[in-house]
């Protein structure tokens, strides 16, 4: 249905006449201040956040590799397994390529937050 | 020199300027204050922790600020979002409260009542949180039902019922 009330308000009467008296001025007593204070610190905080994670995660997944009695072995069929496609050597790669693509994610949505 | 409010926004995002949001804070902290004191029944403690957390909203997501409408509709948005939350968290507010206005006072027909008049502060405090809203910023805002309606995420009839309705309320309340 369509509404028939006009698009901007009336304001002629004195009951608008009052409402509008009535709208003070609030002073600013230090509220801007406290606001700007409070401002976080975007961008800065987000790329050392994004340094940090990454730089921590792939250390940490580098020192594991390298401590795993089958570490070795597991990075020598990342090229094998790239070049000769091998079910066995998927399976224990699918958990990498997921922490990676949870890692990314992550980072991702860290980023689009913070924007 | 007086920066326009797209001028401020702009070096906000280019230059995480913090004395340009100074400047749109100082602008707007007295409009976004009082659409939130008389949101608040006159809390002005609630109002100030509602409105700060609103600017900062605003900082955080002033990138996606559109510049379609104003600045000042789309602040007051926020507030409102603001002030709906807390309201729903603190359980003041229900989900149908729109709908469900609180009663009226006997009408001011017998000679005791007729004497009765209620401030414009007390008379707000009777409406519906929806009317309260589309009164202040239509009335003493400057906004248009457009714009109250954009602000307050709802279709412009309601923002024009409750603008006719809160009006009448407070006619009869104030007998103006």
């Amino acid at each position: 249905m369509k509404n028939d009330l006009p698009n901007v308000p009336e304001a002629n009467g004195p009951l608008d006449a009052l409402l509008r008296e009535s709208d003070v001025y609030i002073p600013d007593d230090g509220f801007t201040a406290r606001v700007v204070a409070a401002l976080p610190r975007r961008r800065k905080r987000s790329w050392l956040r994004l340094a940090v994670l990454s730089g921590a995660t792939l250390v940490g997944a580098g020192l594991a590799a390298w401590q795993l009695p089958s570490g070795s072995a597991l990075l020598a069929a990342i090229p094998r397994s790239v070049t000769a496609f091998q079910w066995q050597t998927a399976a224990i790669l699918l958990p990498i390529v997921a922490a990676l693509g949870a890692l990314g994610w992550g980072v991702f949505a860290m980023v689009n937050e913070e924007e | 020199m007086s920066f326009t409010d797209a001028d401020l926004i702009a070096r906000v995002l280019l230059h995480e300027d913090q004395n340009a949001f100074g400047e749109l804070v100082r602008r707007y902290q007295s409009p976004v204050r009082g659409f939130l004191i008389k949101m608040t029944n006159g809390d002005t403690h609630l109002a100030d922790d509602l409105a700060q957390e609103a600017f900062l909203k605003v900082w955080k997501k002033l990138g996606s600020f559109r510049g379609e409408g104003k600045f000042s509709t789309w602040l007051f948005g926020i507030a409102h979002n603001e002030w709906r939350m807390n309201a729903r968290g603190r359980k003041e507010v229900a989900l149908e409260e729109l709908e469900n206005p609180p009663p009226e006072p006997e009408q001011a027909d017998t000679a005791a009542s007729s004497h009765l008049r209620m401030d414009l502060a007390e008379a707000m405090k009777a409406l519906t949180p929806a009317e309260r809203a589309a009164i202040v910023l239509c009335c003493q805002n400057g906004l248009s039902h457009d714009e109250a309606a954009q602000a307050l995420d709802c279709p412009l009839g309601t923002v024009k019922t409750n603008v006719l309705r809160g009006k009448e309320k407070l006619r009869r309340r104030l007998a103006v």
